[in-house]
Parts: C-alpha cells; structure tokens; sequence
C-alpha cells in the first residue's frame, strides 16, 4: 500500500465516522459548532498519532494475552497528558469540549488502530494511519459541526448571517442524530460511485 | 510475542511505569498553571459582573450567609495595589421562592458603589436547566432582563417583571424563568445589603412583596390569580383584544 | 427498482379495507374539533390547516418524485398527516414555520423510512416536536383570541412554575379548583394548539372511529387511565386535598392529552399489533406523559411520550407476537 493511501483511505474508504461508523460519542456531542468539531478532531488526531506510534514501537515486545490492557494503559496516558496541556494552554478550548476530551480514552477509534494497524505495522506507516484516520475524523466532525451550526444558528465559524429564523434545534442534541444521519447517507451514496 | 505470566507481569508493570512517570512529568509542569486557571476561572465570574479588570483586582473578605436551607455568597472585590479600595460586592445567589420551569436558578450579580450610589454592575447565570431558545435565553448576554437592570439602583427596583409592575422586561415567551430570575438577584440584593448590615430584618428576605409570603391558602389562591393575570401579556407583542382580556382578568380578580 | 413480495404473518385475510377509506374517516373525525377551534379562535384555524395540508400533499408528491417512487398521495395519508400536523400547532405560527413542519414530517417522519406504513415515528409528531424544539417561542406563543380564556399561557405551563416561602416549601405548585372551569376546558375554551382544545368534539371523533372500527379502545383507554390512576397517586401521596393541579380530570382535559390518546398514538404503523401489546405501548405513553408534566422541562409532555413509545413499538411487537392462526396456546 503507497504511503499517500495510507492518508486517504482514513478520509475516504475508512472514514471513521461516516464509514466505520466509530467514535459516535464525540460526534454527537461537540459537534454544535465547526470550531468544537474540528477542536475535538486534532485533539484527537494527537492522541491517535501518538498512541500508533508507541504502539508501533513497542508491539513486539508486548504478550498478546495482555495486549488491549496494555495499549489501554498507553492510550491512557496520552489522552491524560494531552487533557493536561489543553486545560493549561487552551482553557478555552478546554471549557467548550469539557468531559470530551478525557473520554478520548473510550474512543474506539484510537483502540481499533492500535489493535488493526499499529499492532502489525511498522512505526512510520502507523503514524501516517494516525494522520489519515485523524483527518478523516477531524474533516467529518468540522463538517457535521458547519452543517448544525448553519442550520441551527445561522452561522459558519462563528460569522452570524441569519440568527433568528434557522431552527434552533440542529445545535441541540436531536440535531446531532439528525445531521449525522443525513450525512451518512450522502457520503456513503458518494462513496459508492 | 508468547505470553507468560512472568513476561506479562514484566511488560505490563514496565508500561504503567513509564505511562506513570509521563503523566506525573507532565503533571508537574502544567499543575501551577492549571492552579491558577482554576482560581481565575472561579473569580473571572466575580470580575466580569463587576467590570473590574482581572490585573487590578483580588477577591478579599467573603460572607457566607444562610436564607432557609440556601446560602448566598457575597464577596468583597478590592483593588490589587489597595486592599481599602473596594471595588464592589459579587453576590452568589440562588432564586429562592420561585422556580423556573427546571429547577432553581443560580446567579452572580454585581453591586458597585459610586458616592453613596448604589449599581447593579452586571449579572452572569451560574447555573439554570431552562428550555434551550426560551428560558435559557438568560445566559446571553445583553437580554432583555440583563439589560433592564444594569446600571440600575437596586433599590429603586420593584422586583418583579414588567408586566407585574416591576421593573425587569421579561424573556419573549418565558415569564416563569424571567420571574425565578428577578427572584434569585432580589436575593442577591438581600445579601448585599446583609453584608453591609443595612438589611431591614423584618421583611422576609426573598419574600413576595405582594402577598407577604405567607402559606396560607387564601394567599396561594390570590397567587393563582395574579399569575393567570400577568400570562396574558406574556407574549410579545401585545394586541389590543389582549389586554382588554387582562382588564377581563383583573375585573375577575376584584369580584 | 424490482418488485420484491412481502408476506405478512398469518392469518391472510383481507378485510376489504382500504388505506383510503380509514384515512377518510380519520379525516371525518377530525373535522369536528377543527370546527370547534375555529368558532372559539377564529378564521386563521383553517387558514393554518390548509398550508400545513396543501405542504404536506405537495412535499409527498415532490419527495416520491425525488425517490423515483409511485406517488402515493392518493391514499389521502398525507392529507391526514397535515391536519394533525396543523392540530399541534398554535394558531398565531408564522406560515413558513408551518412549511418547514410540513417537510419534516413528510420528507424526515415519512419518505426517509420508505413511506406509509414503513414510518417508526408518527410523521405529524415528528414534524410537531422539530418546530417544537426548533422554534420554541413561536410554537409557546399562545396569543389567541380566546375570549375569556383563562390565561395567555397554557393550564399546564401556567401550573408548572413553582412558589417557596422562604424556608424552601412549595406555596403555589398546585391550582386551586376556583382557578379553573373544567365546563370550558371541556367546550374548548382554554389554550392550547388548534386542535387539543375541544376536548368533547375531540372524544365525539375518537367515538366514531370506534364505531367505523378504526381504531380499538385498548389505546386510548390505557393512555387516560394510566394518566388519571397516576395523577391521583400524586395528588394522594403529595396531599392535594382541594387543590387540583394533580387531579386526574385536569390532567385529561389540559394540553394535548385527548388528541394525543385518540389520534396520535393509534397510528397504525407506529402501535403495537396486538392487543396486549397496545395496552403497554398505552401504559407507558400515559406514565411518560405524567411524568414530564410533573417532573420535565417541559409543561406538555404528551408528544414526547408517544414518540418514545413509537420507538418501543418494535421491542413490544417481538414480545406479544400476533397468535398464529389455528394454533391452540
């Protein structure tokens, strides 16, 4: 498989969230606005990168009976040191994704690369995976986060146009399910061509 | 790799080891900053409604006093450079006779005084669960009740909406969390003129003023009928066919 | 596309019914509450009912045309699903709110699951609980010209708002009978959406459809009942006495609770089959109701309830399975 593949395929053939369908919770539950989705999906991306990485670089030193505890225990850290940083550096950013960011951990996207690709790859393919899922993941949530926040509050990164006439329900949580759905089944339809 | 109970032992003790010691790393680094952002966070709230900037102010004495089984927080804002110079009162208070339609509602609101004047300086919701695009309206900055308050003297104030005779514009279409609202910073004016002990203790602190908050049934009957009286121009926009109704309601109420 | 065959559970008999036939008799059973809020709110009843019914026909007929399906307004469905639709609104929405309901009901409650009968949410509810958390202060925005009415807000939002003393004890969380006549909640003289006020002609169609065997009673009479056993649960245990906010009767009567017992939830494709499976479906909209009122953020909760029992349906379906046809339990 070509180095630039490994990229795309996380954005198209593998996107995380329209095509694998993983790591519902954090979609639906940042994604009111473009900059929370997309705020979600680098912090995300770093995580995953990183955690490919080490897990790449320690696969074969790892028991298989006691590897999902182990890539748990990595995982883990990154996402703690991470949430550090960001409640340090961005508090901001830390207030608008709130609980999100330490349940980057439970995310099944980042578990489901360590176990399917940096477990059997080597470490520069698994961190260009970390980029292309990551991109994949941070370009559906700023996405679904554009469609909601043009919809519900007729804005688009935060640049109101029409306020008070769009339906305030797309920022709330039904919107989420709603978007999203109606998303999947434009992407997949356009995957499939 | 083959699993062993040794090697798994190792291997796994080895990588929480090294997760253990990243995390404290970091943790290390970042903890004074996180520390700080905290306390800033708690009293950037005490700053905002008092206007006072973060790098000329600290947060001094506090006073906690208890109304019923509440508490209302009042926190005396001084001058960085000065701690005689006070820059107003942050009162923390809870809406204590009325409810919105989910529950209590929290605020923050600032007391300045300039020559003897006292200013509502500013208001912030520190906790409400009212319907999204209705009562929630109150955390936006700048609404109707906000802004029909600011730079008020608290004790000129009727504390009751607009359409009650008072003097706070109440949200389009929400007049149960507008009231709740007015109560919880009727409240946080009893705190304020607690600390300061010019607080007439013979009124009942968050008391209705009209029916002087009795429970007796008679009261809460009259209550029902006020209410029903002041919904009918809850609306915006009030028609004329509307208040004739509420002069239909009001000549009920006096039968 | 190719024609797939379907082959329902037994027995096979066809009843010579018709969609067209049950979805005219809905229409006739509706037609005497629409009469009724139009005498008590005026010209605009109809005028709100005929957008909300003319989108939904056009939105069918455009959303089949998009699909590349047979259209299927012929059925009259969607002449049923708008009035409905315009029965949750109230009667002052702007026009091209009741639009943007018409194409969420139609195109999101309807055609995304594949049309009439495939639908797991009623269409009319759909699109009335979008508006409704869509457009919050038009859709609460009772400015009616009711005369004599009792408040500008509804019974249930007005009892909703609680009073303490200052010791932290509810005062006013209850109405006091005086406040109410239960004479004009039962003519429709109260506020509301179009089509929950008139509660007797609301009874007098859900009587019809009874009779034309429409509908059965197990739904309507587990969704009231449950209401009224468990609102007078509440009043007994909280210690209502005279006050009656928690009293069965004005739980029945106020908000959407005929309306939603005889219309809505016994929709064909959202109930349950059996008739065992209907009275749960109907215990649980009743319960989900009374508990939203009393306890949510919300003063009405019928229209929440029933969609959270149109999602039940399926699970109820796979536990009260229709008896197959000749077999002895």
């Amino acid at each position: 498989m070509g180095k630039l593949q490994l990229i795309t395929r996380g954005i198209l053939k593998e996107n995380p969230t329209f095509a694998l369908i993983l790591g519902m919770c954090p979609t639906l539950g940042v994604t009111s606005t473009a900059i929370n989705g997309m705020g979600m999906g680098v912090a995300t991306m770093a995580v995953l990168i990183l955690s490919n990485m080490a897990i790449s670089l320690i696969k074969n030193l790892i028991p298989s009976k006691v590897r999902i505890p182990a890539f748990i225990v990595v995982i883990a850290s990154f996402v703690t040191i991470i949430g550090m940083l960001i409640k340090a550096y961005l508090p901001a950013l830390d207030a608008s994704l709130g609980v999100f960011i330490p349940l980057i951990v439970v995310n099944c996207i980042i578990l489901g690369r360590a176990e399917a690709f940096a477990s059997k790859n080597g470490v520069f393919d698994s961190a260009l995976d970390g980029v292309g899922i990551g991109l994949g993941f941070t370009l559906s949530l700023t996405v679904i986060g554009a469609v909601r926040e043009v919809l519900g509050s007729g804005a688009i990164f935060g640049f109101s146009f029409a306020a008070d006439v769009m339906p305030l329900l797309f920022i709330l949580a039904p919107g989420g399910f709603l978007v999203l759905g109606y998303l999947m089944v434009v992407f997949n339809k356009i995957a499939k061509r | 790799m083959k699993s062993s109970l040794k090697n798994m032992v190792l291997v796994l003790f080895t990588i929480t080891a090294v997760s253990a010691l990243l995390v404290g790393l970091v943790d290390n680094i970042t903890k004074d900053t996180i520390a700080a952002t905290e306390l800033n966070a708690k009293n950037i709230a005490k700053f905002e409604v008092l206007n006072a900037a973060e790098s000329e102010a600290v947060v001094g004495e506090e006073q906690v006093f208890a109304i019923g089984d509440f508490e209302v927080v009042v926190s005396t804002v001084v001058s960085k450079s000065d701690s005689n110079i006070v820059k107003g009162y942050a009162v923390e208070a809870p809406s204590i006779t009325r409810s919105g339609y989910g529950g209590r509602i929290k605020l923050m609101v600032g007391f300045v005084e300039e020559a003897g004047n006292v200013t509502i300086s500013g208001v912030k919701v520190l906790a409400q669960s009212e319907t999204p695009g209705l009562g929630a309206n109150m955390t936006q900055p700048g609404n109707a009740l906000e802004k029909s308050i600011l730079k008020k003297n608290p004790a000129a104030l009727t504390f009751e909406v607009k359409k009650k005779n008072g003097s706070f514009d109440s949200l389009t279409g929400s007049t149960i969390s507008s009231r709740a609202y007015v109560n919880a910073v009727e409240t946080a004016y009893a705190g304020y003129l607690k600390a300061k002990g010019e607080l007439d203790e013979t009124k009942v602190v968050g008391a209705d003023s009209a029916s002087g908050a009795t429970n007796s049934k008679r009261a809460a009957e009259s209550e029902v009928v006020e209410e029903v009286a002041e919904d009918v121009d809850t609306a915006s926009g009030a028609t004329t066919t509307e208040e004739c109704q509420m002069e239909n309601n009001v000549t009920e109420e006096e039968k | 596309m190719a024609t797939r065959l379907f082959a329902a559970p037994s027995p096979h008999i066809h009843g010579g019914e018709k969609t067209r036939r049950i979805m005219f008799d809905v229409i006739l059973a509706l037609i005497p509450a629409l009469a009724v809020s139009t005498y008590v709110m005026g010209w605009r009843v109809l005028l709100v009912t005929g957008v909300a019914v003319a989108g939904c026909v056009l939105f069918e007929y455009l959303f089949g045309l998009m699909l590349g399906r047979r259209t299927t307004i012929g059925d009259l469905s969607a002449i049923v699903t708008g009035m409905l639709l315009a029965f949750n609104l109230p009667v002052g929405i702007p026009w091209w709110i009741v639009l943007i309901g018409a194409v969420v009901a139609i195109g999101v409650g309807k055609m995304t699951f594949g049309g009439l009968g495939c639908n797991p949410f009623n269409p009319a509810l759909t699109g009335r609980i979008f508006l409704l958390i869509a457009y919050p202060v038009q859709m609460t925005n009772w400015t009616t010209n009711v005369p004599d009415a009792i408040s500008g807000s509804t019974l249930l939002a007005v009892v909703k708002g609680k009073t303490y003393d200052a010791a932290g004890n509810i005062v006013l969380g209850k109405m006091n009978l005086e406040g109410i006549d239960f004479m004009d909640m039962f003519g429709g003289y109260m506020n509301g959406s179009m089509g929950e006020i008139a509660s007797l002609a609301l009874i007098l169609g859900g009587l019809y459809l009874l009779w034309r065997k429409v509908i059965s009673w197990h739904i309507p009479v587990a969704v009231l009942g449950t209401m009224a056993v468990f609102a007078l649960c509440v009043a007994l245990t909280i210690g209502g006495g005279a006050l009656c906010y928690e009293l069965p009767l004005f739980h029945i009567l106020a908000g959407g609770a005929l309306l939603g017992a005889i219309f809505m939830a016994t929709d064909y494709s959202t109930s349950p089959m059996t008739h065992k499976g209907m009275l749960i479906y109907g215990v649980g909209i009743g319960l989900l109701t009374m508990i939203i009122r009393l306890w949510g953020a919300y003063p009405e909760g019928m229209s929440f309830a029933i969609f959270i029992m149109n999602a039940a349906t399926p699970l109820i379906n796979k536990y009260f399975r229709p008896k197959r046809f000749g077999v002895k339990k």
